[in-house]
């Protein structure tokens, strides 16, 4: 038994040392705010309705991952997903590119899986392309995507076209890096993690296993989720709407500040759509898309994850790779919609 | 914190969050949130939290272990959940500005709006109503209610000319901001497309040199007759031709059950 907990204690505290100050940060300028203005409620109301209204909204889909992502974990085990990746360069890409559509877990989820696929032999352009594929094309991510931009189901369409593209294409470029990108770390071993592998006997025993790895994974996800809604709030509240639109107006411009969003807020994918959708009506649909597509493929936190098994250099390298697509598809989708 | 305590702080929190989610359906209080379409997603969402508290009561009691940092984070909503209580829907509008009207074609409101913002938005796939379909009275007074409000406002603003002269009633709260001029406000509704935090402001313009001065974010029922005026859209500098009512009658109200309306 495996478990997306792969990634130490270590790792976590490094992670929350970056997102905390983050939130601390927020929580002054709040107070900051408040006091300046003479103790006026109005920007305090308008950022907890806002941050409220986030949370109830997406926190039930990140629920719903949680609870398919523990059974993916509990009863498919990361051996079987190896069997059925081609080992040739090409068809193994693609292949790890089509796994996103049926397995339903977000990045959160995909680097430790990555970690354990690179430590069991699989090569690292086709585990490097399910970690990047598989967050954003699950049907998981495209069901909220969908209902969070329902009124634009083209953002859906949008997203999964260049999201996929993207994903082969730097699978493609990492196949022609040398295989020696991985620390020597042993990659396999069993690691610690929060919750026990006793084997599930039982109805009540299976449905508590599958309850307790979802408690978890909600756990692991939803700090992440709640910086981001700290943070996206105070956007909202603080950023005048003027500002927003001057920026969002421009089809360079919006789409470099997406992209640095995305990278910042470390939105697990289950839940960025209704993050992007509160910025439709100010960014260009480029820069929503850079969005939507950059933030799974890489995010501060997955890049903290990583480097517990990569080594710096190529994490540099996939980084540059990955915002170098995400920021070509939106501005060759602005170009488009533009012509 | 021991590994108990901690297996306890999270079994509060997700107490916590199953009881705000019943809460929020019990007592109708999702639609200050979010639009109703979400209301099933939340249902699920409520039996997967009391499934999960069930389970962290288990292993609060059984076997508790190290390993939950961050946890602060989740107790962000319910200390901000105070503020929320007895907040005007107006609040949402406190750095925003409205925006209406945009491109000089005849077509949908919220298309315009987004589109005078975001010029590279694709269409939205709900196409506005028309005459045809019967949402406005043949005779007698237009009224815009929390049902209807979405798609009359749409033909209302597709259609300026076609309406003019018309009885409208409607209920919005007073916007105002350096653009209107003197004696005029905007009889303003926070449109929710699909939460709060997407919420964008509408409204009709409302000449009431004649009616009492009204607060900002005062809720009131306005009744007039339809009239049309030339609207520049601040952000775009487009001018396009949008209703305007000239107020025979204002009332003020108190806050409203329902609040915000939404696009079908």
């Amino acid at each position: 038994m495996v478990s997306r907990h792969s990634v130490t204690d270590k790792a976590i505290d490094v992670r929350l040392v970056t997102l905390y100050p983050l939130a601390i940060l927020g929580v002054l300028f709040i107070v900051i705010r408040y006091v300046i203005e003479g103790a006026d409620l109005t920007f305090l109301r308008k950022f907890a309705l806002t941050a409220l209204s986030i949370t109830v909204e997406a926190l039930p889909f990140l629920v719903i991952g949680s609870l398919l992502s523990a059974v993916i974990h509990i009863y498919v085990s990361e051996e079987t997903l190896a069997r059925i990746i081609p080992k040739s360069r090409v068809l193994g890409v693609l292949a790890a590119s089509l796994m996103g559509f049926v397995v339903p877990v977000c990045d959160c989820a995909t680097v430790p899986i990555v970690r354990r696929l690179v430590g069991k032999g699989v090569p690292l352009h086709v585990a490097i392309t399910f970690m990047l594929a598989v967050p954003m094309i699950n049907p998981l991510v495209i069901f909220s995507t969908w209902f969070a931009f329902y009124q634009y189901p083209t953002i859906t369409y949008y997203r999964m076209g260049f999201g996929l593209v993207a994903a082969i294409l730097v699978g493609l470029l990492v196949s022609l890096l040398d295989g020696n990108q991985t620390k020597p770390v042993a990659v396999g071993r069993a690691p610690e993690h929060g919750h026990s592998h006793e084997p599930a006997r039982g109805f009540v025993g299976h449905v508590g296993a599958v309850a307790e790895h979802a408690t978890s994974d909600l756990y692991d996800i939803g700090r992440y989720f709640m910086v981001g809604v700290i943070l996206s709030s105070l956007v909202q509240s603080v950023v005048p709407s003027g500002l927003l639109y001057a920026l969002g107006h421009n089809p360079i411009l919006s789409v470099l500040v997406m992209v640095l969003g995305a990278y910042f807020l470390s939105i697990c994918s289950q839940a960025d759509a209704f993050i992007a959708r509160t910025f439709m009506a100010q960014f260009s649909t480029g820069a929503i898309i850079a969005f939507l597509i950059f933030g799974p493929m890489m995010d501060m936190k997955n890049t903290l994850m990583l480097s517990t098994t990569f080594r710096k250099r190529f994490i540099v390298v996939l980084v540059g790779l990955i915002a170098v697509v995400s920021l070509a598809s939106g501005y060759l989708l602005n170009a488009w919609i533009a012509r | 914190m021991n590994a108990r305590f901690k297996e306890i702080a999270w079994f509060a929190i997700l107490a916590g969050y199953t009881g705000y989610f019943f809460y929020l359906i019990a007592f109708d209080k999702l639609q200050d949130l979010m639009h109703p379409r979400m209301t099933p997603f939340v249902v699920v969402g409520l039996v997967g939290l009391a499934v999960f508290t069930l389970f962290q009561g288990r292993r609060m009691i059984r076997r508790p272990q190290e390993g939950r940092k961050g946890m602060l984070l989740f107790v962000v909503p319910f200390a901000i959940l105070p503020l929320t209580l007895g907040a005007n829907s107006s609040v949402l509008s406190a750095n925003g500005s409205i925006s209406l009207g945009g491109g000089p074609a005849p077509i949908d409101l919220t298309t315009k709006l987004q589109a005078s913002v975001n010029p590279f938005l694709p269409t939205p796939k709900e196409k506005p109503a028309g005459v045809k379909n019967g949402i406005i009275p043949a005779a007698g007074p237009i009224v815009l209610d929390e049902k209807n409000y979405y798609v009359v406002y749409n033909e209302l603003y597709a259609h300026p000319d076609a309406y003019a002269g018309r009885t409208v009633r409607v209920t919005g709260f007073v916007y105002r901001d350096s653009t209107e001029p003197a004696g005029q406000f905007i009889a303003a509704r926070e449109m929710m497309w699909c939460c709060a935090a997407d919420a964008v402001e509408i409204g009709f313009i409302a000449d009431a040199k004649s009616a009492p001065s009204l607060a900002r974010d005062e809720w009131v029922s306005v009744e007039g007759l339809l009239s049309t005026t030339s609207y520049v859209n601040q952000y775009t500098r487009l001018r396009s031709t949008v209703p305007l009512i000239e107020v025979s009658r204002v009332a003020r109200l108190g806050h409203p059950d329902f609040a915000f309306v939404y696009p079908k």
